[in-house]
């Protein structure tokens, strides 16, 4: 479960508002996307969440875990792909697995599991022995999921994570999202493409100029707002008082 | 070992492994022979420091005190790990790339701190060995130390930069919590970075000020008597000094208490900022990679319609802008314009006798042939103009972005000039505060002076334009960082060269007219016509077959 209560986050002397008094929770076992137009906060939330960046006020619990007051017991709840990959270049693919399985003190059969059930699905077998900077974009997408999910994280955070992937991982990440729902896990993510979020959440959030503009079951927004496809509820709610 | 020390150092090893310097594009056959080169480049390197060291060492013995040399080598290199190490530390801190990702990890702030601290002592730690592995030597040679002497000194080696470093930690650790500084860190570190240059080009004046000309040894003999007392100072003014050297010179319990006591000091100073600022150290370091954004956020100037340029216009100011606005591509491209005139200055002012030099040289060069003037002027601002890596990199700092430029509806040929006259305009930054600042202390020689300054400006073009072209056959585009663009580029440095090359080549040519009977006169204004010849068949071959090269090169 993800609970985030009246989270700001301003920049410029308070000027501009990244995030402005954001509150909303995410049960367990549901694909929760996270939705809104370019510079809405869907990175900086994310970010806050993750620990990455730190909230100017308000609280965040992932799984009951004060972020503040227990920053490492709150990471360990969950696994994030961010939106880019700039780190550990000269690493191999295996060497930065086994480096997230250290961290994250996963067991040599847990960690010899996951990897091997992870590489075939992405079809990174044969790279994983090769350094990152030889991958390309796609690729090290693909390795930040594998790594990402390498403790069995009870939350699985997701940046734009359908960026770069080709159809079949896209399909296989799909999957993975399933997957980890039906097994009372949350998923997170942040993505423009409407159609996918259509099809896989159980639950959407918009958020637009910093703040939370809808949130909840995707039948029951469409059904308020009388839009067929969540393509017409997002444009309508979006371009409001725009 | 916490798994994310392990991976930063086992990082750090890789990086080491001269092979893996030069990218996976790169054959084999030539990883090997460019790894041949780095390695010859430090052999040299080391040939000269070693030379210079032993030859101190020698003046230190004939002085009765080769032990002050062992905590002189200890204060240089720590001084050496302070200034060269600052930058490093700091954006090892507080800028690396990986801050954002390892915050969403569960590691703690104390892990982080230590580990990035551990990372950048494994750099530092080979600066210290380098310098003070010759002198370990050359001692116990000197003083007949057995095998525990070499064994005890190279661990004792490895600690001496951990001192420094927790200074240098401590003042970085001030700079970023003064956030409204941080606002401008990037001209802040322009601001550092010059004055730093200018503190090397001081103190290496002021040290061999009493130095008259002679071979390296009488210099080093006249250096070690000149500065003895401030030699000897250093010791009492940094005391870990005088323990390493007492823990090497001292046997038995003495040597072995100032063994531990150096030792212990290092070590223990590394964990206690570990422990005391580790704990805030994440925390401040996401607040710094916020300041940006803030300072961003909080840009508030419109400039309302912006003026229309011409598509070369529009090139050539951006191209000027990248090099103003990164302090890297700034510091590489444009000291010059700042140190050389304030060189001069120094030179005439700083020391009382200089004037005096001055005004001894000034009547002998007013009698020399005007035209040698001319030409020896011109040398000069050719050298100073050339001494820049902004032009021979301007295809290479494109990076990925050059298959934009291909995009772009503008004549390649635009963009080339574009970039030519970036290079011309840095050129002029440097070499015409020089020449101005030589005009107004030699008024007497104002016109030579003015009259080199334009003709070196063909000489300038010619090794533009060639650095130019070459960078268009060899472009660097996979680079990570704008150091590595612009300083880790071959084609720079032989730009570098080139105007070395042309300036040496020229003097041959006259002096060999001149041995033939052929008058400076004639054979200054053929070299410039010759120049300027030149110029236009480069210029033609670089629009022609250079367009053509620019628009085959392939981003990475």
């Amino acid at each position: 479960m993800i609970r985030l209560e009246n989270i700001s986050k301003a920049y410029g002397g308070g000027k501009v508002k990244a995030v402005d008094g954001l509150t909303m929770t995410v049960e367990s076992g549901k694909v929760f996307g996270f939705l809104g137009p370019n510079g809405a906060g869907k990175t900086t939330t994310i970010n806050i969440m993750t620990g990455i960046l730190s909230a100017d006020s308000g609280h965040i619990w992932l799984e009951n875990v004060d972020l503040e007051k227990n920053p490492l017991e709150a990471k360990r709840m969950f696994g994030f792909v961010p939106d880019s990959f700039e780190m550990f270049d000269r690493l191999t693919g295996m060497e930065y697995l086994t480096f997230l399985a250290d961290v994250y003190q996963v067991g040599q059969a847990e960690r010899k599991a996951h990897i091997d059930r992870m590489l075939p699905m992405f079809s990174l077998e044969k790279e994983v022995n090769q350094q990152i900077r030889s991958y390309s974009h796609g690729m090290k997408q693909k390795l930040q999921v594998i790594g990402s999910l390498i403790h069995q994280p009870r939350i699985w955070i997701l940046d734009e994570p359908m960026t770069g992937l080709d159809p079949a991982s896209m399909h296989v990440l799909k999957q993975e999202m399933q997957r980890l729902c039906d097994d009372g896990r949350t998923v997170f993510f942040s993505t423009h493409v409407l159609d996918v979020a259509e099809r896989l959440c159980d639950e959407i959030g918009i958020i637009r100029k910093g703040t939370l503009i809808a949130q909840g079951a995707m039948d029951a927004l469409m059904k308020g707002d009388h839009s067929k496809t969540l393509e017409d509820l997002f444009l309508d709610l979006t371009s409001k008082e725009a | 070992m916490p798994p994310y020390v392990k991976l930063l150092l086992k990082t750090r090893l890789k990086s080491f492994n001269p092979f893996a310097l030069f990218g996976l594009d790169k054959t084999k056959k030539k990883k090997v022979f460019m790894a041949f080169g780095l390695l010859l480049y430090g052999l040299m390197m080391a040939g000269y420091l070693i030379f210079m060291e032993y030859h101190l060492f020698q003046a230190f013995v004939q002085l009765g005190e080769p032990e002050t040399m062992l905590a002189v080598v200890v204060v240089i290199s720590s001084l050496l790990i302070v200034f060269l190490g600052f930058f490093y530390l700091l954006s090892e801190l507080f800028f690396t790339k990986d801050l954002a990702f390892v915050s969403a990890l569960p590691i703690s702030s104390r892990q982080l701190m230590l580990a990035k601290l551990l990372r950048v002592w494994m750099g530092e730690a080979l600066i210290a060995l380098a310098m003070c592995l010759p002198v370990i030597i050359m001692y116990g040679i000197h003083a007949g130390k057995g095998i525990a002497y070499y064994l005890f000194s190279t661990i004792l080696t490895l600690a001496i930069p951990l001192l420094p470093m927790i200074v240098v930690t401590l003042l970085s650790f001030v700079l970023v919590r003064l956030s409204s500084l941080w606002k401008h860190r990037e001209a802040l570190t322009m601001v550092f970075s010059v004055a730093f240059i200018f503190l090397v080009v001081f103190g290496q004046m002021q040290l061999t000020s009493s130095i008259n000309s002679g071979n390296p040894a009488d210099i080093m003999q006249q250096l070690a008597q000149s500065q003895h007392a401030m030699l000897q100072g250093m010791s009492s003014f940094y005391p870990p000094a005088a323990w390493f050297a007492g823990a090497l010179m001292n046997g038995g319990l003495d040597g072995m208490l100032q063994w531990v006591l150096f030792a212990g000091v290092n070590v223990g100073a590394l964990l206690l900022a570990t422990y005391v600022l580790g704990g805030s150290y994440q925390q401040l370091a996401i607040r710094q990679s916020e300041a940006r954004v803030r300072a961003d956020a909080s840009l508030k100037r419109v400039r309302g319609i912006q003026a229309v340029r011409t598509p070369l216009r529009a090139l050539y100011r951006r191209e000027l802008k990248e090099i103003f606005s990164s302090p890297t591509y700034a510091l590489n491209c444009l000291v010059g314009g700042i140190m050389f005139p304030v060189m001069i200055l120094f030179f005439s002012l700083s020391k009382q006798s200089g004037m005096s030099e001055l005004a001894g040289i000034v009547p002998m060069i007013e009698g020399l042939n005007p035209i040698l003037l001319v030409a020896g002027s011109s040398a000069l601002f050719a050298l100073a103009g050339s001494m820049n890596m902004g032009v021979a990199t301007a295809i290479s700092r494109e990076g990925k972005r050059h298959s934009f430029y291909v995009t772009l509806p503008v004549p390649t040929k635009d963009i080339l000039l574009s970039k030519l006259l970036m290079g011309v305009t840095i050129a002029l930054l440097i070499s015409l505060p020089m020449a101005i600042v030589l005009a107004v202390l030699l008024p007497s020689l104002a016109l030579p002076i003015i009259l080199g300054f334009v003709l070196a400006q063909l000489f300038m073009l010619s090794n533009a334009v060639i650095g130019l072209h070459r960078d268009i056959k060899h472009p660097k585009f996979g680079w990570k960082s704008e150091t590595e663009a612009i300083k880790q580029n071959w084609v720079a440095a032989m730009s570098m060269f080139g105007g070395m090359a042309i300036v040496v080549s020229c003097a041959v040519v006259l002096y060999l007219g001149t041995t033939i009977g052929i008058a400076l006169s004639l054979s200054y204004p053929v070299l410039c016509a010759l120049a300027l010849a030149a110029d236009f068949w480069l210029l033609r071959r670089l629009f022609s077959k250079g367009s053509q090269a620019y628009l085959l090169a392939e981003a990475a």
